[in-house]
């Protein structure tokens, strides 16, 4: 088996369990996996869904990132790291990226598929104040941190002062 | 000769002139006594500022650290409480979350209480903190999200860190009886926690499912009546849930904007109640799914007994928060974070009485 393909079929599973995981677990159980995931993303960065955030240009791409009608804010609160010397994956320099985040699913108009979008906020510095962007595609009551975008998501870092947010592409909504 | 008596006389003028200015000295205001209509406006930058909305004039400002999101307010002994953080370098170093308490007649801080570092900052919001009592104990709660739920609580009287009760699967606060608060689950349906006057949890207590959080969620933004609070789900699901001898009750009140399809409830603080008249407040906008925090164009009055909507309002501009006066000859308040304005309507008329600007961002509006 060529190894493109296993990163395929190991691709679908993380995603297919990332979603069904969302979907069935408890709130806190799926929270307790999910952060572990999303940490494990910043640890280990060969994991497939670390490796799917890494090749963004295999990804159809249609809009600007520094635009707040970009496919992947669909459900983002903040500043946008793109106009903030980062870009809409990366924080700029000396921002620290949160490891623990929220999570929406946003259509892509590129190929029309939708995809688990992570809005890992970046950390460490003072606010940015540029590009601000209010979208709630999914977004859910502050009683159900996962899905909920209003909580400064500067946890698990240094500081929780917040800077800005990405927009981080970890999967494909097979659902 | 004659020079010198000019300038002689010009000095003796000069000196006159000088004893009958009175002595101007430097110093500082306090607010010895607040206006009827005093608003307490928290901004998104780091101050909250006092209006008297009678006046449009500017009383001054309480400047707070991160994630202070509303006030807990003590008229009596003339005081208020927030919860925020304070980072040892700014943007960076050790982080310390206080319950800090600020003295309204200086609105500067007389004291402070070290919390647990949990409480979340971001979007404003007020429900936090909350303020829970009985005829010897005054507890206050601050909710904490690290992802993780949980509710630290200090004992305001002792001025101590007590507990963090875990709250696992639901969150927030809604002061209820005595020493009991409400939460909101993720399944659906409300907690409730009663505590000992040390803090610690004596019962909790979930209420059946009332709400779906997929399909329509119930909004955390609720209003406080008299019996208890007054929610709403996305779609417009008027809630009241109440609490009787240690168990919830949730009655479905009615459903706002059935004969108007299209328009929604929306907003940082989308809902107010009206004591006196028992009138309750809706921030409406036309929209969809998901625009559960557009900002609002109308407000509708709504009597909370019947269903009736009585009046509806046209903003000038369009808000993201409302709040109400409590007395007969009420205010209403509408903030628009956009036009960083708070626009003042009399309540009964829905006349304008003018508009607050150049605030700094008004988010959460309350009544002080």
């Amino acid at each position: 088996m060529k190894p493109d393909a296993l990163i395929q079929i190991v691709d679908k599973w993380v995603t297919a369990r990332t979603v069904k995981s969302a979907r069935q677990l408890s709130r806190r159980h799926f929270l307790s996996r999910f952060g572990k995931l999303m940490v494990g993303i910043s640890l280990v960065p060969v994991l497939p869904v670390a490796r799917a955030a890494e090749t963004r240009l295999q990804l159809p791409e249609i809009g600007d990132p520094q635009d707040c009608d970009y496919w992947r804010y669909c459900a983002i609160d903040g500043y946008l790291c793109s106009c903030c010397g980062g870009s809409e994956s990366k924080c700029p320099p000396g921002a620290e990226p949160s490891p623990v985040t929220w999570i929406g699913t946003c259509e892509n108009p590129a190929d029309g598929k939708r995809y688990i979008i992570s809005y890992n906020d970046c950390c460490g510095k003072g606010e940015c104040g540029r590009c601000f962007c209010n979208r709630n595609e999914g977004d859910k009551p502050a009683y159900y941190p996962p899905k909920n975008n209003d909580i400064n998501w500067c946890v698990g870092t240094k500081t929780n002062a917040y800077h800005c947010s990405t927009a981080v592409v970890v999967g494909v909504d097979e659902s | 000769m004659k020079s010198i008596f000019t300038i002689t006389l010009l000095c003796l003028l000069a000196m006159n002139a000088r004893s009958e200015l009175p002595l101007e000295t430097y110093g500082q205001l306090t607010l010895d006594t607040l206006p009827q209509h005093t608003l307490l406006i928290n901004t998104f930058s780091h101050n909250a500022v006092l209006f008297n909305a009678d006046t449009q004039q500017m009383l001054g400002t309480i400047s707070t650290g991160i994630g202070a999101n509303a006030f807990e307010v003590d008229r009596k002994k003339g005081i208020v409480h927030t919860a925020e953080t304070y980072l040892s370098r700014h943007t960076r170093g050790q982080r310390t979350d206080v319950i800090s308490t600020y003295d309204i007649r200086t609105l500067s801080p007389i004291g402070e209480i070290t919390i647990a570092p949990k409480h979340p900052s971001g979007s404003p919001m007020r429900h936090y903190t909350g303020i829970v009592k009985d005829t010897e104990a005054e507890l206050m709660l601050v909710a904490n999200i690290t992802p993780a739920m949980s509710v630290s609580v200090v004992d305001l009287q002792s001025r101590t860190f007590l507990s963090e009760i875990p709250t696992a699967g639901c969150g927030l606060v809604y002061p209820s009886e005595k020493l009991s608060f409400l939460q909101l689950c993720g399944d659906g349906r409300a907690q409730l926690v009663t505590l000992n006057r040390k803090g610690e949890e004596l019962s909790r207590v979930r209420s059946e499912i009332f709400f779906d959080l997929e399909t329509d969620p119930l909004m955390e933004k609720p209003a406080r009546s008299e019996a208890g609070w007054v929610f709403n789900t996305f779609h417009g699901k008027v809630f009241q849930v109440t609490t009787e001898a240690g168990k919830i009750k949730i009655s479905l009140v009615f459903n706002v904007g059935e004969d108007d399809e299209g328009w929604r409830i929306g907003g940082m603080q989308p809902v107010a109640f009206h004591v006196p008249s028992q009138l309750l407040l809706l921030l409406m906008h036309q929209g969809g799914e998901n625009t559960h925090k557009d900002p609002g164009t109308e407000v509708w009055y709504i009597n909370l007994a019947t269903g009736a909507t009585t009046h509806r309002l046209s903003l000038a501009v369009p808000a993201n928060s409302i709040q109400v006066s409590q007395d007969e000859s009420a205010l209403l308040y509408a903030g628009s974070i956009a036009e960083d304005q708070v626009q003042i309507y009399d309540l009964k008329t829905t006349v304008s009485r003018g508009t607050i600007s150049d605030i700094g961002l008004p988010t959460i509006l309350q009544n002080l």
